[in-house]
């Protein structure tokens, strides 16, 4: 189900055979550098104006020349200094009008831009299939025997945080908090009644109702067997969820006390905290594939101001990540240093750390700030982690209809967390549109530039670059072939 | 249409400025920029890119000090928040 690449390999990225090394610390020979040089080389990537690569150093003509296999002037191009984003940028010959064209008449036309995009939503039905093992992927693929199977070593690394149990019970992650839970809202339940949990229900957001029936469905199957309190309202909720979809509630609101009020709200916003976005778990053993290749950032911007962010290798001197990590409008452009720790666990740093000056972004969203274009690259000083070669992911643009309701993976560095625990999660893709993929995987700041991935043939691609979340449904970058272009020529940097 | 916040974490009995606090979004009006801002030696942060509405942020001290605030982000401009964290 690749796009325009579905029979060749110049377009799909396998993390283990490494069809497009890098020079540096190249584990294969110069005879596979050549190749990939020439498959490079026969691209184009004109049609994608808003995916123009732009340097932190931005110079006439790069654009033209920047990918060439010598590779001579890299050291004047690239070599970040104290100047971010000054520069005009331009590009050469007709390769930059085409470009530039293209940006201008994408800008000045939004609506237009919107009209023709493709937009793929699963079904309910296709969300809650049973786990993995839907029809839909079992038939297409044939490649998943077992549901543990599915993700290897992720699921098992997953479940290793705690007692996460799959496909619509409860996770360690909110277990941890089921105590806040049974503080507040069985006395709510028990001494005041149904009204009050159909109130509380009534201002969730769709996610936390949609995780209450997920958590409830978990707790119903658990009849005859001890139930907790907080297992039984949300059974509770959940049953009335169901009755008052289609009805209105006859209670009016003058009805309830201030008091009253104010307990319904914290009920409602404790379980929207809780229920409707914590299903993560922490990742252990970072220095295990895949998650060496995820990285912990820390972005300081000339303004002075320091962010926390996620990245992940796909070259050995390339580490994706959002755009917003590399460039920040209104904190001075691009990012003065990024520190890169990969695999890091909390205090612990299994390779060490890096600090990188040179980045790379995109037209898209250094000019145009279009969240869809918002990724961009650390490109990390040569013999980083003492030369040490961590891996890299493989990433690969497929159909919408191949992503849609298809488990993918995201694990990042949360700002809700100590500094560099890692956290992850898995769950379906819900929508597919044309630039982006959204997904009700749980993440909190910190995690922007974290891959988004699926496994297919028993081999991890990265479909998206996770930058922005929103109750509705957090998003991210889709790998668009533009974006694999883009992407693999910044991997052989 | 987006705003900014120009924040200020402070310990909530003292009045102390707190260095890298973590700032994230617990509840907001839209998509965001998953990018979580720490706070300098003067407890200040930035965060940009919010779209208009209401807005809750949480800051996490690297002692555990927790706080949050509640803002209203008007399009085009940058709002101040203090946000107030004790130890827990």
């Amino acid at each position: 189900m690749f796009t325009k690449y579905e029979s060749s390999d110049d377009q799909t990225m396998d993390e283990q055979s490494g069809e497009f090394p890098s020079e540096i610390n190249n584990p294969f020979n110069k005879t596979s550098m050549t190749t990939a040089s020439k498959k490079i080389s026969s691209l184009s990537y004109q049609g994608s104006g808003d995916d123009s690569d732009i340097p932190n150093q931005s110079r006439g003509a790069t654009i033209s020349t920047m990918f060439s296999t010598t590779r001579q002037d890299e050291g004047s191009q690239y070599t970040s200094e104290e100047s971010f984003g000054e520069d005009p940028i331009t590009v050469g010959g007709t390769e930059g009008m085409v470009e530039a064209a293209e940006l201008n008449e994408e800008i000045g036309n939004p609506e237009g831009q919107e009209s023709g995009e493709e937009y793929f939503e699963a079904t309910p039905e296709q969300l809650q299939a049973g786990g993995e093992e839907s029809g839909e992927e079992s038939g297409e693929e044939g490649l998943f025997d077992t549901i543990n199977g599915l993700f290897g070593s992720e699921a098992a690394e997953m479940m290793e945080a705690g007692t996460a149990i799959e496909h619509g019970q409860e996770t360690s992650g909110q277990e941890e908090f089921f105590p806040f839970l049974a503080a507040l809202v069985p006395t709510l339940i028990s001494s005041i009644g149904p009204a009050v949990a159909k109130k509380v229900i009534g201002k969730l957001s769709p996610i936390a109702r949609r995780g209450v029936k997920r958590l409830a469905a978990g707790a119903i199957k658990k009849a005859g067997k001890k139930i907790s309190p907080v297992r039984n309202i949300l059974g509770t909720f959940a049953r009335l969820l169901e009755t008052t979809q289609d009805k209105p509630s006859s209670e009016s609101g003058a009805e309830m006390s201030e008091e009253l009020t104010a307990l319904i709200n914290e009920a409602a916003a404790t379980m929207e905290v809780i229920i409707g976005t914590d299903d993560r778990k922490r990742v252990e053993n970072t220095s295990s594939n895949p998650w060496r290749r995820i990285c912990a950032l820390r972005i300081t911007f000339p303004s002075g101001q320091t962010y926390r962010g996620t990245g992940f290798f796909v070259g050995p001197r390339a580490v994706i990540t959002a755009g917003h990590c590399v460039y920040l409008h209104n904190q001075g452009g691009w990012a003065r240093k990024v520190e890169v720790i990969p695999g890091a666990n909390g205090a612990l740093q299994p390779y060490g750390a890096a600090t990188s000056t040179t980045f790379r972004s995109v037209r898209g969203w250094v000019n145009g700030k279009k969240p869809e274009h918002d990724y961009g690259c650390v490109v990390l000083p040569a013999g980083s982690f003492g030369g040490r070669n961590l891996g890299k992911f493989g990433f690969a643009s497929f159909d919408s209809k191949a992503l849609l309701a298809r488990s993918a993976i995201l694990s990042g560095y949360p700002g809700d967390k100590p500094f560099a625990e890692m956290w992850g999660m898995k769950r379906r893709i819900k929508i597919a549109t044309t630039k982006t993929l959204v997904y009700d995987i749980d993440t909190v700041g910190g995690q922007s530039g974290a891959p988004v991935y699926i496994k297919r043939n028993g081999k991890r691609y990265v479909v998206g670059i996770h930058n922005y979340g929103n109750s509705a449904g957090n998003s991210a970058t889709r790998i668009t072939p533009p974006v694999f272009d883009r992407l693999k020529k910044w991997s052989i940097l | 249409m987006t705003g900014n916040v120009n924040g200020q974490v402070v310990m909530e009995e003292s009045g102390q400025p707190l260095e890298y606090a973590s700032i994230f979004v617990t509840q907001g009006a839209g998509p965001a920029p998953d990018i979580a801002p720490l706070t300098d030696h003067q407890g200040r942060f930035m965060l940009d890119g919010l779209p208009e509405g209401v807005w809750t942020l949480h800051a996490l001290g690297s002692a555990g000090e927790t706080g949050e605030s509640t803002i209203r982000v008007m399009a085009d401009s940058r709002i101040t928040v203090i946000i107030p964290v004790r130890k827990q």
